[in-house]
């Protein structure tokens, strides 16, 4: 192997790295810029929407409101169980017996 | 006019009138005696019946502790809330642990049908720790139940606020009446948290009237605070099943629960 085609190999290498790198790089801009764009296209969507965007929000207010309300199914059923708890009468069982 | 009677009749007569005395006076001696009839001089006896009493007690104890402690897994109290509970029934537990050692040793009767008196006077695990205890977790459970409702109230706000116009005077008044209840809930839950300190045996022993009112209050305070805390809930549901059917999905039918 002569000195040229060492020197010729090398280049080689050297420009298929740059492409690779210029290729992995312009992947991971484009990916950013498309993510941007998603998020410009939100906030438009959010501030332009008219009446489109108060259904949105009520939808959402009406979506938490129902979830309070679903969420306190496991409470109440325990707060049930407690007030049934407190009508037992067992008292009766300290009435001192002298054996 | 002299009434008499003859010897023999006046004897009879003598005889049956003691023996009615006697047998009036007989049961109601026997009443008045101490009750210890039931195992005479049997010391064995007697720490048998003092050991199943304390038995029986370890045991309600312990049903008692894991129902706090299905509690807390529920979410439905806070790990706070059932630490305190948890440290008296272990206390209750370790006294009654001790008593029954105690018992246990003694050589002497009388010392022993004491040690069965104090599984009642020291602890009224049944007449005053378990009630009240119960009665606690209620109103921890209470409190947690409140603040969650509470906390809806600017959800709420929001949601009618942007409901359409033909449901918000239902929906205000729905309301109007979740947030008295709430109040009234709160009210009642500070009442009864205000007749807690005078539950205690020695008030129960010493002093019977002033328990039994204290206790009558909790019950009917808790009760109350359940009972607002419940229309308050309903209150909330039938909210959230309009603003639901404002948006397509059908309402169930309401029954109002305005408050008086």
């Amino acid at each position: 192997m002569t000195l040229k085609s060492i020197g010729h190999t090398m280049t080689r290498r050297t420009v298929w790295l740059v492409m690779v790198l210029a290729l992995v790089l312009t992947l991971a801009l484009s990916a950013c810029g498309g993510r941007g764009g998603l998020a410009g296209n939100r906030g438009n969507s959010g501030s332009n929407g008219g009446n489109q965007g108060n259904a949105g929000n009520q939808s959402t207010s009406v979506t938490q409101v129902t979830q309070d309300d679903d969420d306190l199914n496991a409470i109440m059923s325990a707060l049930d169980s407690a007030n049934q708890d407190m009508n037992i009468d067992d008292s009766g069982q300290d009435n001192e017996i002298v054996p | 006019m002299k009434f008499s009677f003859p010897k023999g009749r006046r004897t009879v007569f003598f005889g049956a009138t003691l023996a009615l005395l006697l047998s009036a006076a007989i049961p109601a001696i026997a009443l008045a005696a101490p009750q210890d009839t039931r195992c005479g001089t049997d010391i064995s006896c007697v720490k048998k019946f003092g050991d199943d009493a304390i038995a029986k007690r370890q045991t309600s104890l312990d049903a008692a502790t894991t129902k706090i402690n299905g509690f807390v897994s529920k979410g439905a109290l806070t790990s706070t809330q059932a630490g305190p509970l948890l440290d008296q029934i272990t206390t209750n537990k370790n006294g009654l642990a001790s008593l029954k050692t105690k018992l246990d040793g003694e050589t002497d009767i009388t010392a022993a049908r004491t040690d069965v008196k104090n599984i009642y006077l020291q602890f009224r695990i049944y007449a005053v720790f378990l009630p009240r205890t119960r009665h606690v977790v209620a109103l921890d459970i209470m409190t947690n139940v409140d603040g969650k409702l509470t906390a809806a109230e600017p959800k709420i706000e929001d949601a009618i606020a942007k409901a359409p116009a033909d449901k918000k005077d239902q929906l205000n008044t729905l309301y109007a009446d979740f947030k008295a209840q709430l109040k009234e809930a709160e009210a009642q839950i500070d009442g009864a948290q205000g007749q807690l300190p005078v539950l205690t045996p020695n008030t129960y022993n010493t002093d019977r009237a002033t328990y039994d009112k204290a206790f009558a209050a909790l019950h009917a305070d808790t009760k109350a605070a359940h009972d607002a805390l419940v229309k308050a809930r309903n209150d909330l549901h039938q909210i959230a099943m309009i603003l639901k059917g404002s948006k397509g999905t059908p309402v169930p039918s309401i029954t109002a629960t305005p408050s008086a």
